[in-house]
């Protein structure tokens, strides 16, 4: 540990990891054993990250707001009249939203028994929590940040950029059975991804002023979904429910990362090329080049996935749920079929570009914002 | 049985936090093979093994069932549990087992919670392993969702002063981001990032409140979309006209109200060698019961010629079974006008008892016409009937010599049928001595699934009462356990000889 960087932020990133684990952890029980009890090891995983996103949380509001000597005091704010960084105010808010979606969660599941999907209601409400667990946990590095120099400001950044690989990981596990690979021919497919990660990538490069702040962002998400695929396949695990339509004998591991690495370096280099560019021109360049390059990428890889040669351990696309039917697209290694006429796809890509654009303004105006955070 | 359909609350702020406070009501009501009786009781054999097997199905799928087994004659070592569907890919790739744990204070008991992933005909493979080996035994189970429940209010209120908790913490988070976050650490707010302050706030309670308004009529949808999975009963219509020789006949009409795609009303499969079973029973009194087996026209229609029966209102529950393996029970009530008519024909059988307001406690015996006598044996006061719990109900058939009868015959391959009926018709269940799956289900259980496991519905009653041996002992016993409290008449048939006979009890449970 360096004893440059306080303990309340290890915690908060921590949290930022533990969740991310936790999730992937569980959605793997549910794709290899299924559901099961709520006090599964992976939820537990997911709520002992809310544990440490309050325990660094309140940390800070409890000195801050309690003791007039705190020396957290003078960068605090205030929330609801208490005080404390702004990102232990989110980490905390984060938490609690998680806790409160358990309940809401377990009764879904008793009242409807729908949990098959990951969109719900229920689940949104707990991926809200945890995007802002992240969210927080980035401000709260930020606000440290913002107030440091040196070798200890370096090192903070490169945690801050660490926490946007995490949010690019929870932005896509939200839509990710809108983004498996069946969907990668598809207009819809390039469209999430277009409107979810241009956002991070900019808000990244704004806020932290680092060179390769989107490639970082983008290897950090990688290099963690990787583990993910890699690791997580290594241990044995058997479908305790039916319908069993295909054999599983270990943890199905998530899909191999997209290829974002690919449109972060040109976007970093692009942002290297045009410092005096306004926001608004910055903004139409990043998303078209990212919508572009993306697609450039993905496309051909994703046939690639599809193929015979992908179905390895190293590129996991031998991997299917215990209930995947044998004779579905995603068992034959078969693209859903892409838009049906080539207006439609115009179209689709137009969608596309347009949502990469706004995306990027957003991220660029957010990112400008938490650089001047203080607190 | 009720299907009320479910209607999302209009949402205003907070009827959003109204929402998660009441939640939703859909009562679906309860169905399947039986009406208002959803639990799965079977006797079989597992190798040499007898079991009584107990499944409570989940009432929302996915969901648990609980799965209750008695071995009353052993003492088991293991008892594992599969839930896999009856046919299909999913029936030949079984999960892993579930073991099922040995009840405290009862050695012959064993009990387990199983997950059911997906509606449809399903069956659980038991295996057991004992002193005398192991031994498998199929039950099928329908797994229907049946309703939606609601939110326990201290749950509902809890989550709504979070979310208002939420709601504030965040407007003023975000008002916090303008006013201070971008301050030099010891510096004060100056009134103009106050105003931005204010303005972010307003912003942010609007776009909060349309986010939780967004997300109430999300979940109302999600909702809406549950609802129509929950298992509505095939509508049955009935209507009478006598003929010139002065018998009604009765025309029965099924039609699907509107549920699964895969239900269909052209794939039903005999059971006990008919279409339909249907109970005839007049109503209130339930003191004359018609068991008859209407024929098929096309392919939901059905008719049928009926007895002598009284003039008066009859409700009738028609008991089918799909091709699937899932059987239904639909019903209706037809008044009858005064008519001639015929005695029962072939296997149809018609009888009379006292009108059950009449036996208000439960009665232990039943005079038949031609002397003779059924008894309900065990059962006694110091052991009332208790609603929920599975009891043999044992009944014994006597001569006109008060002696155990040794003319009892098979009755269309079971030695004999009882129907529960509650006082307020809101239970009706067909049961035979090898419990209240159909035979159509088993067999289909035997014919489709691959599994190798034997669903053996002989052996179910080889225990009581062989239907193979020319003459059946005079005992004939029913597992079953009556779902809530009350009035309960018990119709039960047999045959002696080439004569169907009908006994009446009633039941008071607790």
């Amino acid at each position: 540990m360096n004893p440059g960087i306080p303990l309340y932020l290890w915690c908060a990133l921590a949290a930022s990891t533990t969740v991310q684990i936790g999730v992937h952890w569980d959605i793997a029980w549910h794709r290899s054993i299924g559901r099961d009890t709520f006090w599964s090891p992976p939820h537990l995983a997911i709520y002992l990250a809310a544990v440490l996103a309050a325990v660094a949380a309140a940390s800070q509001i409890l000195g801050a707001t309690f003791r007039r000597s705190s020396p957290v005091r003078a960068h605090a704010v205030q929330v609801l009249g208490f005080r404390g960084p702004l990102g232990a105010f989110i980490t905390a808010w984060g938490g609690i939203t998680m806790l409160a979606s358990a309940p809401f969660d377990d009764w879904w599941h008793n009242a409807y028994g729908l949990d098959v999907k990951i969109l719900s209601p229920p689940h949104v409400v707990l991926a809200i929590g945890i995007l802002c667990i992240h969210l927080g946990a980035a401000i709260f590095v930020l606000g440290a940040r913002n107030r440091a120099d040196g070798e200890l400001r370096r090192r903070l950044t490169l945690l801050f950029l660490y926490v946007q690989g995490m949010i690019v990981m929870a932005l896509l596990t939200m839509f990710m059975e809108k983004t498996i690979r069946i969907f990668m021919h598809r207009a819809s497919f390039y469209a999430y991804v277009s409107a979810l990660v241009p956002l991070v990538f900019c808000a990244a490069g704004r806020a932290s002023g680092r060179r390769w702040a989107a490639t970082l962002t983008a290897l950090f998400y990688s290099a963690f979904l990787l583990g993910l695929l890699w690791i997580l396949p290594l241990f044995p695990a058997q479908p305790k429910l039916g319908p069993v339509l295909f054999p599983v004998t270990q943890f199905i591991p998530p899909e191999f990362p997209l290829l974002l690495i690919v449109p972060a370096l040109v976007m970093d280099l692009l942002w290297s090329r045009t410092p005096d560019w306004s926001r608004g021109q910055k903004a139409v360049a990043s998303g078209i080049v990212f919508a572009t390059v993306f697609f450039i990428a993905q496309w051909p890889f994703a046939t690639f996935l599809m193929s015979p040669a992908a179905r390895n351990y190293f590129f996991g696309a031998m991997y299917f749920d215990f209930n995947t039917p044998v004779a579905s697209s995603y068992a034959h290694g078969l693209f859903l079929p892409y838009e049906v006429s080539a207006a439609a796809f115009v179209a689709g890509a137009a969608r596309v570009g347009a949502l990469g654009m706004a995306s990027a303004w957003v991220g660029l105006a957010w990112g400008d914002w938490m650089r001047r955070i203080r607190r | 049985m009720r299907a009320r359909s479910f209607k999302p609350r209009p949402a205003a702020l907070p009827a959003a936090l109204v929402l998660i406070a009441t939640a939703l009501l859909v009562d679906g009501g309860v169905a399947s093979a039986h009406l208002g009786s959803p639990d799965v009781f079977f006797e079989g054999n597992a190798g040499p093994y007898p079991l009584l097997v107990t499944i409570r199905p989940p009432e929302v799928i996915p969901g648990v069932a609980v799965v209750d087994v008695q071995a009353p004659d052993d003492q088991l070592g293991l008892v594992t549990l599969v839930p896999t569907p009856l046919r299909g890919p999913g029936a030949v790739l079984p999960p892993t087992a579930d073991v099922a744990h040995a009840e405290v204070g009862d050695p012959h008991r064993f009990s387990a919670k199983l997950w059911f992933m997906a509606s449809g005909s399903w069956q659980v493979r038991v295996h057991v392993d004992g002193p005398r080996g192991a031994g498998d035994l199929a039950v099928p189970v329908p797994a229907l969702a049946l309703r939606t429940k609601t939110m326990q209010r201290g749950l509902g209120l809890g989550l709504a002063a979070l979310l208002a908790f939420l709601v504030a913490g965040m407007i003023s988070i975000v008002g916090a981001s303008v006013r201070d976050a971008a301050l030099e650490p010891g510096q004060q707010a100056d009134g103009q990032r106050r105003r931005r302050s204010r303005v972010a706030q307003t912003v942010a309670a609007a776009v909060l409140t349309a986010l939780v308004l967004g997300g109430a009529t999300w979940w109302g949808d999600e909702a809406s979309g549950y609802g129509q999975n929950v298992y509505k009963p095939l509508a049955l219509q009935a209507s009478t006209a006598v003929g010139g020789d002065g018998v009604i006949t009765l025309s029965l009409t099924l039609t699907d109200p509107g549920w699964a795609k895969s239900r269909r009303l052209d794939d039903l499969v005999p059971d006990h060698d008919h279409l339909m079973h249907l109970y005839v029973v007049r109503v209130p009194a339930m003191d004359v019961v018609a068991h008859l087996h209407p024929d098929q026209g096309q392919p939901g229609k059905f008719q049928r010629a009926l007895p002598a029966l009284p003039p008066g209102d009859y409700q009738l529950f028609a008991d089918i079974v799909h091709q699937t393996g899932l059987a239904e029970t639909a019903t209706t009530i037809v008044t009858l006008p005064a008519a001639k008519g015929g005695g029962p024909i072939g296997d149809d059988a018609l009888g009379t008892g006292r009108a059950l307001a009449a036996d208000a406690a439960t009665t232990r015996a039943f005079r038949m016409p031609d002397g003779g006598q059924v008894v309900w044996l065990g059962g006694d006061s110091a052991d009332p009937l208790r609603a929920g719990r599975t009891t043999w109900f044992r009944f014994r058939v006597d001569g006109a010599d008060g002696k155990p009868a040794t003319d009892v015959t098979p009755y269309m391959g079971m030695a004999g049928h009882a129907a529960f009926i509650k006082d307020d018709r809101s239970v009706f269940a067909h049961i035979h001595p090898s419990g209240s799956v159909s035979m159509a289900t088993l067999a289909l259980i035997e014919s489709g699934n691959g599994s190798g496991v034997s669903a053996d519905p002989h052996a179910a009653h080889k225990g009581h009462a062989g239907h193979h041996a020319a003459a059946l002992p005079p005992e004939i016993a029913f597992p079953y356990a009556c779902p809530k409290p009350g009035l309960y008449r018990i119709v039960v048939q047999f045959k002696r000889g080439d004569v169907i006979q009908t006994a009446f009890f009633s039941a008071r449970v607790d």
